[in-house]
């Protein structure tokens, strides 16, 4: 052991007793508490990588708990978008009548191009109307059976976006060519609750969950205080106050919410891919194209940060308690 | 600096463990507090500490009574101090490097100072080179030669030591108590309490002796072998 020079190493000339940290400048202090933060980020990082087997288990915990109202968010979104759609596209069906003359339907036509409401018109003959139903129905077979065409000569009328597409219908429902005329409104009212319903529902359970998640990163930072309580008292009785001895389990519930909500993120855009492609099918059917609504970047940031938020108030509510029992 | 001021301190179960101790300790002052075991030695300290509260009396440092400091002060209070233990109480699975600096990174210092700091403080209890270890890869004395060097390293106002020299052999027992003797030259007041009378003996510093947790005598100079 070497002989003294003085107590604290020998560099100061006239070497005062007390904590010198209270004589350093705001400047330094900030810097100080700016460095603590990145060493107990990096530390309690660490840590969180040190297990992670047993990490993963919460971590995926989470990343469920959050995928689920994400993910039903985003059907009721898509659900939206495609009941939006399908409602923008103001389309009323006009079944004509089939002893209707073949020489009188482009007369019709011209009469409802002409119409202020009408935006555009599609003629579907009965000879396209069963070739397209044979394509989509699978039921091809069945329909060579048939002695003849059983379908009506058929006119999509696209209404304006402006228009009353309801009296639209009626209107033209009753010119002695139309056999019937149908505005299919009413499933898309259905569609509209089941979406409001899939609204409320999305957020009671995202409520749930979020609590779920609260307890469970709670529990296991409560788990992590009492394999670190000798530390703590360390800590403690070199004067660490609550906040100091705090904060690493803060950072720790933080890494939890964040790699959490990556997960979720990523639970959630494979389940995209996933059913893109079945969803693209039945799109088909309805000669439409359904587009599942994106998991992008602000997906991704929203997620990580929710959950990253979620993590530190679990952890804060677990440490705040706890901590203080921890005495030396 | 420390006054205490007719304390008492009883255990639940009845046990007085401290019975009408009063003294007081000026700003630079060494002194030995010495007893047999159970006489309250280390009572005594945890209520300096604060790690317990007397049950009457006051106990008084820098003139602040220890029995009104709200919870929230109880921290900032402990930084001022310096404390060796029995039992080192070092975190194993951190460094030597690291267990010495906790003190500096509970008080704000920045790392370049923690650095110079932790490396002075190391060099004076001679483990310098052992600052990279895990404590379980020291001895029982190397390891409370680092609990030495974490009391000393933010230089404390008050230094508290129990039984500090409990395993370290005479020699080096004797350089630590002059490293305590240097701190307490710059105005650190240094108690230690310790079964030793031959360390005590040897440094000619005021010895405070309790039976029974009484103070058998408060103003005893013990003459330089």
């Amino acid at each position: 052991m070497k002989k003294s020079r003085s107590p604290d190493g020998g560099r100061r000339a006239a070497p005062r007793p007390g904590a010198r940290a209270l004589r350093t400048r705001w400047r330094d202090r900030l810097g100080a508490h700016l460095d603590q933060h990145r060493q107990v980020a990096a530390h309690s990082l660490r840590r969180f990588f040190a297990t992670p087997l047993q990490n993963l288990a919460t971590v995926l915990v989470i990343a469920i708990a959050l995928a689920l109202p994400a993910g039903l968010y985003l059907l009721v979104a898509t659900v939206q978008q495609l009941a939006g759609s399908l409602e923008s596209a103001n389309r009323v069906t006009l079944y004509l009548r089939a002893e209707a003359a073949p020489d009188a339907i482009p007369a019709l036509r011209h009469k409802l191009q002409r119409h202020p409401a009408v935006a555009a018109t599609t003629y579907v003959s009965p000879a396209e109307g069963l070739a397209q139903f044979k394509a989509q129905s699978g039921f091809g077979d069945v329909l060579e059976l048939l002695d003849g065409n059983p379908l009506p000569p058929v006119i999509l009328v696209t209404a304006n976006a402006s228009a009353d597409s309801a009296a639209l219908a009626a209107e033209v429902g009753s010119w002695p060519e139309v056999d019937q005329a149908r505005l299919d409104s009413q499933w898309l009212a259905r569609v509209r609750a089941m979406a409001a319903l899939g609204r409320q529902l999305t957020l009671t359970l995202a409520a749930a969950l979020a609590l779920g998640v609260l307890l469970t990163v709670g529990n296991t930072i409560r788990l992590a205080i009492e394999n670190r309580r000798e530390e703590i008292l360390v800590l403690k009785l070199v004067g660490g106050t609550d906040a100091f001895v705090r904060r690493p389990f803060l950072y720790l519930g933080f890494w939890y919410g964040l790699s959490g909500g990556v997960c979720a993120w990523l639970l959630l855009a494979t389940g995209r891919w996933w059913l893109q492609l079945p969803l693209d099918r039945l799109a088909a059917l309805y000669q439409a194209r359904w587009t599942i609504a994106p998991v992008g970047a602000t997906a991704l940031l929203a997620l990580a940060g929710v959950a990253a938020g979620l993590g530190i108030a679990g952890a804060r509510l677990a440490a705040g308690r706890q901590m203080r029992s921890i005495e030396p | 600096m420390i006054r205490f001021e007719q304390v008492h301190k009883r255990y639940p179960g009845g046990h007085e463990a401290l019975a009408g101790v009063s003294f007081e300790l000026g700003a630079g002052e060494f002194a030995f507090l010495t007893g047999h075991s159970g006489a309250g030695k280390s009572s005594l300290l945890r209520l300096i500490l604060l790690l317990e509260h007397a049950s009457s009396g006051q106990v008084l440092i820098n003139g602040r009574n220890l029995g009104r400091l709200h919870r929230s002060q109880i921290p900032h209070y402990r930084r001022n101090l310096g404390v060796v233990l029995q039992n080192h109480h070092l975190l194993l699975d951190r460094s030597v490097y690291d267990n010495v600096a906790l003190p500096l990174l509970v008080s704000g210092y920045r790392p370049r100072d923690i650095g110079r700091r932790v490396r002075a403080a190391l060099d004076k209890v001679g483990l310098l080179t052992r600052a990279g270890n895990r404590p379980l890869e020291l001895s029982s004395g190397e390891q409370q030669r680092v609990g030495i060097a974490r009391a000393v390293v933010h230089t404390p106002r008050i230094l508290l030591a129990d039984e500090p020299t409990g395993n370290l052999d005479p020699e080096l027992s004797a350089e630590i108590m002059q490293l305590f003797s240097a701190f307490s030259d710059i105005g650190v007041t240094v108690l230690v309490a310790t079964h030793d009378i031959g360390l005590v003996g040897a440094l000619g510093k005021r010895r405070l002796r309790l039976s029974n947790g009484r103070l058998a005598a408060a103003d005893e100079e013990v003459a330089v072998a």
